[in-house]
């Protein structure tokens, strides 16, 4: 399928291209960009590929998912971010709704690129899923970043959860 | 992209569509499945991360692994393609063809991994040309291991992969 592309102020949101492997891979081999995704620790080459993979195949089956975020005025692809269908156990208060999430490579923090690249996806979202469909996203506790951009796009925390021992906030927001 | 379909006496391979998640996940749920790949049966949650990567890796690199349909119950009865995933394993073969099976217990035994694998090995000479292919076989996987041997694979190296030991075997171009 043919991913959207999207254009902010100062961001592109495409689909990722082979390419595009060697900078994901990248970031997720940082250790200040996986302090709060999953399990805490930095992937290898080969975790990365396969979710890598399954960023292409979600696209594919679905017809939503995550994009690239490049920074347009250098065109060097800074992150990733969408929605995913994760199929959570039914009891994890994040399942039954499409997740949002996103990250950005270390150098790309603090310049509020989330929260830009967040706000398009969540426009796309409205018009993919319907407005007032609701979307979820889930943060570690402590990654105050993160929590800030949640708020600054209208997502509301409901619940708390658990995971490889580390606490997280769910939140939610109609689109 | 269009996956392409390959069809043998008596089955079918085809690309994955969202409705044959159930039939994969209940496949990857059955530690008679696992025993000899992976280890431990997939929660749905990672039976569907393994899904997301089957599609994407048709979509990425043009080539994966296809669904497998028996043609007389018109039921997916498992799964075998060709993979490149950079495996972390010694000796490294990255960048050459893997090939790989799967299939539900209650078939095994009918010669099917066979006839699917002689399909794709002749669909990967078109792919790739004349080319080294390996696959990865748990060395007490005495079936599989017969099969690779019937398709032209030759055990070249004992390693682990993942902590589990795993007989490597590497077919070359004739």
């Amino acid at each position: 399928m043919t991913i959207p592309r999207l254009e902010t102020s100062r961001l592109i949101l495409r689909g990722h291209a082979p390419d595009d492997f060697a900078s994901f891979a990248a970031e997720r081999a940082d250790p200040a960009v996986m302090r709060f995704l999953g399990k805490g620790d930095t992937l290898s080459e080969e975790e990365s590929l396969s979710r890598f993979l399954a960023v292409a195949g979600h696209w594919a089956l679905l017809g939503y998912g995550t994009w690239a975020v490049e920074e347009s005025a250098t065109g060097k692809r800074i992150g990733a971010v969408g929605f995913a269908e994760k199929k959570r156990p039914a009891e994890h208060p994040a399942s039954g709704a499409p997740e949002m999430g996103w990250s950005l490579a270390a150098g790309a923090h603090g310049k509020g690129y989330a929260t830009e690249a967040v706000r398009a996806a969540l426009d796309w979202g409205r018009a993919f899923f319907g407005a007032g469909a609701r979307t979820v996203c889930v943060i570690s506790t402590g990654n105050d970043a993160s929590l800030r951009v949640a708020e600054k796009c209208g997502f509301r925390q409901f619940a708390t959860a658990s995971r490889y021992g580390l606490g997280r906030f769910v939140f939610e927001r109609e689109l | 992209m269009d996956i392409p379909r390959v069809e043998t006496e008596r089955l079918i391979l085809r690309g994955h569509t969202l409705e044959d998640f159930p039939a994969f996940a209940a496949m990857w749920a059955d530690p008679d499945v696992t025993r000899y790949i992976g280890g431990a049966p997939l929660s749905e949650e990672d039976a569907w991360a393994k899904f997301l990567r089957v599609a994407g890796h048709w979509a990425l690199q043009g080539f994966g692994f296809w669904a497998i349909e028996e043609k007389a119950s018109g039921r997916r009865i498992g799964e075998a393609g060709i993979l490149n995933v950079k495996r972390e394993i010694v000796p490294a073969f990255d960048g050459v063809p893997e090939l790989g099976w799967g299939l539900l217990p209650e078939v095994h035994g009918k010669g099917y991994a066979t006839e699917a694998g002689h399909a794709i090995l002749k669909w990967g000479e078109e792919k790739f040309g004349r080319v080294r292919m390996v696959c990865i076989i748990d060395p007490d996987n005495g079936p599989s291991l017969r099969v690779a041997e019937r398709l032209g694979f030759k055990p070249f190296a004992n390693t682990t992969y993942k902590g589990d030991p795993t007989v490597v075997l590497e077919r070359l171009p004739s």
